[in-house]
């Protein structure tokens, strides 16, 4: 997934961003109210993140009110505050304002990756956790791909590749699209990590799994998706 | 307070219950004095008048058989008593009315209003001489009986000046009450809030003495919401401020934990370190303050300190930093001492000068001048500067600039408390090159001195 991540505390969001990256999350990391505001509420590109992982204590202002005007601007985004602010009212006032979770700092990041594993889940609607394609089975939380019942090992990126197509099984994602889901701002993007991924997805799951639509990007093969 | 808390209410109605006292009591003074001289005149005439009339009556008959005579009493329409007695021309009493005293009323030659002992009781007396000297008539009133009878005159008339006095009680008790009611509906209303309860009071129905009391009163607590909101925020900051950092090691151990290559872990335990650095710093730093927010400073009993040589030491101090940034430090402070708590002074000096090491562009500098009435220590750098919004929360505690510095947010709440302790001030002054900040430190005069050293 591509995440914002808000927090303005130097060394709490390094870890954070080490810890999203580990799960094979790109990580957008920003230390103040304005940043956020100009990256995910202000931007052209709303729909860029599929998830916020919002601090409320901010230097320049309360990400309360971020939240707010967000969803005043009908931005959709999944948020889930992590805030050392542990009141039950904060908590409330904070799920009200529009939050989709509230975790209490000291975060746990195996949490945090399981809570936004929640969110994803819920926003594509499904209630299980494994999403099956055919006879690929990818079960996110333990990071684990089968083929046909068989374990395949995946990297984290491969996953992160594999899961961006199979969110959206039959459409095809550009380069673009998929390094967003790969990358974060600061990281250097190898020009044909893309092809590399998808190469190495191919070899482990099998060749027919992923289309190359010429010049215009992958898609998950039409003959996997009824088994 | 020591002393019972006097009533204006009660007050009030004592002292207009005393005013319509004593105006009832002066009047009645003057009213039973005027009463008693009035009926001491009605029966000075009712002797005149009875005189006369026993003159007419029995003179002639007494005058001429020289006899003694019974007389009958004489009614009067007030129903006193009166005596009389009748001399003849040679002095004799030749007639008494009954109940007359034996012995004379007044003596044979006299004439008009006397006043006389007579049987062991006093008597009012007139006496009416016949002309030619051969006859005269007393006339006597019992004086304890006379003085009753205008007592019970006299008072008579001050009943009614009793029931107004009574129902001018009344009438003030109810007045006072009434008017001051709304102090004292007031008043409760204040008593009764809750501890916490800082919202305005109600002033619309106040009247006008008491609208400035009520304002007065929503004013302070406006004050006291804001310092209660001021304190809630700083204990939630401080709260956030001690758990983030250890958030962030635990975060950060886990990072380590599930790193699946050595260059990751490495990496994620080089940040765990930084972080226990960082850590223990801000622990640090928050102890510093919580020293120095605790200390009482008895600024007559202080040492005197060496400000050139502590400036020095402090610019030592920061050598690594500057010297890594490669910064120039100007020092332009003159040999001067200062009574002051050395140790607050240096922390003080030394946050100023790893802010500016932190912050300047190229340089830094460290000046001091002292004039009639202070001493003003300033640390100026030539860096980006502070907002008009920053400078105004500069020196609030984990303020860290509106861009999130990387710094505890401690460093100038340390300095303004040191210039608290010293009775002085700290201000955002001008940076250098016309950019950058200026921290101002200023020391009342009183506690710095001329240095001796040298002299």
């Amino acid at each position: 997934m591509r995440l914002l991540l808000v927090e303005d505390d130097a060394m709490l969001g390094a870890a954070l961003k080490a810890g999203l990256q580990q799960d094979g999350h790109a990580v957008d990391w920003v230390r103040n109210a304005n940043d956020a505001h100009t990256a995910w509420v202000a931007s052209a590109q709303a729909s860029a993140y599929e998830a916020v992982v919002l601090d409320l204590g901010l230097p320049d202002g309360s990400g309360l009110d971020l939240l707010k005007r967000a969803r005043i601007r009908r931005l959709g985004t999944p948020v889930l505050i992590a805030t050392a602010r542990d009141r039950i009212a904060d908590r409330i006032a904070g799920l009200d304002a529009g939050a989709d979770d509230y975790m209490v700092k000291p975060i746990d990041l195996d949490e945090l990756a399981a809570r936004l594993r929640a969110i994803e889940r819920r926003a594509a609607g499904r209630s299980v956790s494994t999403i099956a394609i055919g006879d690929i089975s990818i079960d996110p939380a333990a990071r684990s791909v089968t083929r046909a019942g068989q374990p395949v090992d995946v990297t984290a990126r491969e996953l992160a590749v594999l899961l961006a197509l199979a969110k959206r099984p039959g459409a095809v994602l550009s380069r673009g699209q998929l390094i967003e889901a790969l990358y974060g701002w600061n990281e250097s993007i190898e020009s044909n990590a893309v092809d590399v991924y998808v190469h190495h997805l191919r070899r482990k799951l099998g060749a027919d799994v992923i289309e190359t639509q010429r010049g215009l990007g992958w898609r998950l093969a039409r003959g996997i998706q009824s088994p | 307070m020591t002393h019972a808390a006097w009533s204006l209410r009660n007050r009030l109605i004592a002292l207009l219950a005393t005013l319509a006292f004593v105006g009832w009591g002066t009047s009645s003074v003057w009213l039973y004095r005027s009463a008693y001289q009035e009926a001491s005149e009605l029966f000075d005439a009712a002797l005149i008048e009875t005189a006369h009339a026993v003159f007419a009556i029995i003179a002639h008959e007494a005058l001429a058989e020289d006899e003694h005579v019974e007389l009958e009493a004489v009614d009067h329409a007030h129903a006193e008593r009166l005596f009389y007695q009748v001399r003849n021309g040679r002095g004799a009493l030749v007639a008494l009315s009954p109940g007359a005293p034996n012995e004379p009323l007044a003596d044979a030659n006299a004439h008009g209003f006397t006043e006389q002992v007579a049987d062991g009781a006093r008597y009012r007396v007139y006496t009416l001489r016949e002309p030619s000297g051969r006859a005269a008539i007393h006339v006597g009133q019992p004086l304890a009986e006379r003085e009753q009878l205008a007592r019970k005159m006299a008072l008579r008339l001050l009943l009614p000046g009793v029931v107004l006095v009574v129902l001018l009680a009344a009438g003030v008790w109810i007045i006072v009450r009434r008017v001051t009611s709304p102090l004292i509906a007031f008043s409760t209303a204040i008593d009764a809030r809750a501890p916490s309860d800082t919202g305005a009071v109600h002033v619309e129905r106040l009247p006008a003495e008491l609208l400035p009391v009520g304002q007065a009163v929503n004013r302070l607590l406006g004050r006291v919401e804001s310092a209660l909101m001021h304190e809630r925020t700083l204990t939630a900051d401080a709260a956030h401020e001690l758990r983030t950092p250890l958030a962030a090691l635990r975060a950060q151990a886990q990072v380590a934990l599930r790193a699946r290559r050595d260059d990751e872990r490495n990496t994620a335990l080089r940040e765990l370190i930084g972080g226990v650095d960082r850590a223990t710093h801000l622990v640090e730093t928050v102890l510093m303050l919580a020293r120095l927010d605790a200390r009482e400073v008895d600024r007559s009993a202080l040492p005197a300190v060496a400000l050139d040589r502590l400036v020095a030491n402090v610019v030592d101090e920061v050598q690594a930093a500057t010297a890594v940034r490669e910064l120039r430090v100007e020092v332009d402070v003159p040999p001067l001492a200062l009574r002051a708590d050395a140790e607050a002074l240096r922390v003080a000096l030394r946050n100023l000068c790893e802010n500016a090491s932190q912050h300047a562009a190229t340089r830094f500098r460290i000046e001091a001048r002292a004039d009639s009435d202070a001493v003003v220590i300033a640390v100026r750098d030539d860096g980006p500067g502070m907002t008009p919004a920053e400078q105004e929360r500069a020196f609030d505690r984990f303020y860290r600039g509106s861009a999130g510095g990387a710094g505890t947010g401690l460093g100038l709440a340390l300095v303004k408390r040191a210039a608290e302790m010293h009775a002085g001030d700290v201000r955002i002054g001008a940076g250098l090159d016309g950019r950058g900040v200026g921290v101002e430190l200023v020391l009342p005069r009183g506690v710095a001195m001329p240095k001796t050293k040298g002299d």
